[in-house]
């Protein structure tokens, strides 16, 4: 019962240039294959999961710089670990990118209609976004737009944030050598073009691969029903699921929309054990939803897959897009 | 409420009857028609049923084999599947029940985690197949056909030299069951592997179960779930029904490493099932 993070994707060994190493120091290598291949084939779900009281987030009494983290449509995608890199050359990182970019823009692939102005990338460390020490910090990849008029304050405008981050990867951490950074999440906000841009200077530089990170509608379950359980002091939105129904020529959706205390209260109802979250309890409260959807309009939602889930909280859509709604209180 | 029992009717003579279960009706439909086109030594009868129990007034054969369709698509699929479990007879899971996952190629699109039905699967201690049966690829459909059918060859050992490797690695329920959960595999690949491994299973339904001692069956059976099943009482075995092109003594399993053997079958009737 290990709480982990069912998003992370297991790494996969990028081609390494110490084949040499390897082949003299084979039972490492063996070891590390054999338990990524067992991790690969049978993952088993976790039958509960710990909801993290205290995470290293609450330890920093500053949760105003992950504000601007809140309130945007982060679109997901998994990765694999990067080949040497390392948190003290970020400046040069930044300097690289900048360089990249502006490289691609003058090759004309990404035209952006509008002005003609100077991009800058910052790269940042996030402190403190990570569930155990032992996980890698989190860090943050921004592409700044340098105004050219001195009349205007010095104030830059952020054209696309990513971050980078690895949260309770214990089970992965375990198999990836050293060299590797294992990040296995990646967030985007922006445009689709920036996105390109900066996954392909990561993947040409550290050797990873990026790939889209679709979430099931199992997994959406769970979060809808994780979130559920977040105590609130008010709520903003209201808990609403949307369904798609596989049926020609045009599927149809379905959206349920529930008032959120009336969510809580049904939540509250299943749950047992504080401070964990079962399988059970998580498959009662859809079961229930369901039923009462079905003695009303006799439709099984059961046999439609889920698509989209929003709370109060967050939401999170089946493509891999999640946005944090959380207001933080002062 | 009636329990579907392997042993309460007569076998067919040349004749086997199987009996998909499932909610999804244009898949149980297309494999239903993909299991009719394959060769077969005897004829063959196909069952499509929603769930189970099923309507006594109707007057059908002995059902030699049931399967289990859910898709991971859909969780009322394997609810649908789990009722239906409960009125089947214990003795049913001795090597005449499979399941059968489908979908589990989208991940994206899967409500059931497909630990779930790895696990039902071996809590029924049966064979547990994934194959995708879109009507996109119908080459699919055609070899989880041909995979059903050769392990349910009645009164022969109907090998085909494809056969897959997962009733070649089944051994037969007269021996303590364990089943093989196969694992999604994209369909060349396993077709590959099967050709160039040429394993052979024979599995014998009729004749496996009279020669294997009923102690055994009790005994698996008690571990199953459910309602402690009677032991089966096995009918006197009539003479009409040995046939006598089958050779004797025939062991309850036998395996080949030979390559492909070669169908012996003439022109097989097969008639479609309601």
């Amino acid at each position: 019962m290990d709480p982990y993070d069912t998003p992370e994707s297991t790494p996969r060994h990028g081609a390494s240039s110490r084949l040499k190493g390897y082949f003299i120091g084979a039972t490492p290598l063996r070891k590390r294959l054999e338990s990524v291949r067992k991790q690969a084939s049978f993952v088993p779900t976790p039958p509960r999961r710990k909801i993290p009281q205290c995470s290293q987030l609450q330890e920093d009494n500053d949760p105003q710089k992950f504000a601007f983290l809140l309130h945007k449509q982060w679109t997901l995608y998994s990765l694999t670990p990067l080949y040497k890199f390392s948190y003290t050359n970020l400046k040069e990182y930044s300097r690289l990118l900048s360089a990249f970019i502006a490289a691609e823009k003058q090759k004309g692939l990404a035209v952006e209609v509008g002005e003609d102005f100077n991009i800058k990338v910052t790269f940042s460390t996030l402190l403190g976004m990570k569930g155990t020490q032992r996980d890698p910090e989190a860090f943050l990849v921004q592409i700044l737009s340098k105004s050219q008029l001195p009349s205007e304050n010095r104030g830059q405008k952020v054209l696309w944030t990513g971050w980078f981050c690895c949260v309770f990867g214990d089970s992965l951490l375990e198999t990836v050598p050293e060299d590797f950074t294992c990040v296995p999440l990646f967030l985007a906000n922006g445009a689709e073009t920036n996105t390109a841009i900066v996954g392909t200077w990561f993947q040409e530089t550290f050797d990873c691969h990026f790939s889209s990170l679709a979430i099931n509608a199992f997994n959406l379950s769970w979060m809808a029903a994780m979130w559920t359980a977040c105590k609130m002091d008010q709520y903003m939105a209201t808990t609403e699921f949307l369904w798609s129904v596989p049926c020609s020529p045009q599927s149809l959706d379905i959206s349920y929309a529930i008032h959120p205390e009336d969510a809580k209260a049904l939540w509250d109802s299943v749950h047992k054990t504080p401070g964990e979250v079962t399988q059970e309890e998580v498959d009662l409260f859809m079961d229930c939803l369901y039923s009462h959807f079905h003695r009303h309009f006799k439709i099984h939602l059961s046999a439609t897959r889920l698509v989209r889930v929003s709370t109060s909280v967050a939401s999170a859509h089946t493509d891999g897009k999640i946005k944090v709604s959380l207001n933080i209180s002062s | 409420m009636s329990v579907l029992r392997p042993l309460d009717k007569q076998p067919g003579l040349n004749t086997a009857t199987i009996l998909l279960v499932g909610t999804e009706d244009a898949l149980l439909q297309q494999l239903a028609d993909s299991m009719l086109k394959e060769d077969c030594t005897s004829e063959l009868r196909v069952h499509l049923a929603r769930s189970l129990p099923l309507p006594s007034s109707v007057d059908r054969p002995r059902i030699d084999l049931i399967v289990f369709v859910v898709n991971l698509h859909s969780k009322y699929s394997l609810r649908n599947v789990e009722e239906s479990l409960h009125h089947v007879d214990a003795t049913f899971f001795l090597g005449k029940a499979a399941f059968l996952a489908t979908g589990a190629g989208r991940e994206s699109h899967c409500s059931v985690h497909r630990n779930t039905i790895v696990k039902l699967a071996h809590t029924y201690r049966s064979p547990l197949f994934f194959c995708d049966l879109e009507p996109q690829a119908p080459q699919g459909l055609d070899l989880t056909a041909s995979h059903l059918l050769t392990r349910r060859g009645p009164h022969r050992c109907v090998c085909r030299g494809s056969s897959g490797l997962r009733q070649a690695l089944w051994i037969h329920a007269g021996h303590r069951a364990r089943q093989v959960t196969s694992r999604y595999w994209p369909l060349p690949f396993s077709w590959l592997l099967c050709r160039s491994l040429g394993l052979v299973c024979s599995s014998l339904d009729i004749l496996g179960e009279s020669l294997s001692p009923p102690s055994l069956c009790s005994e698996v059976s008690a571990s199953l779930p459910g309602p402690p099943p009677p032991r089966p009482s096995l009918p006197p075995f009539p003479p009409e029904i040995v046939s006598p092109a089958l050779p004797s003594p025939l062991p309850t399993v036998r395996f080949h490493h030979l390559g492909f053997v070669p169908v012996v079958s003439p022109e097989c009737r097969t008639v479609p099932g309601t």
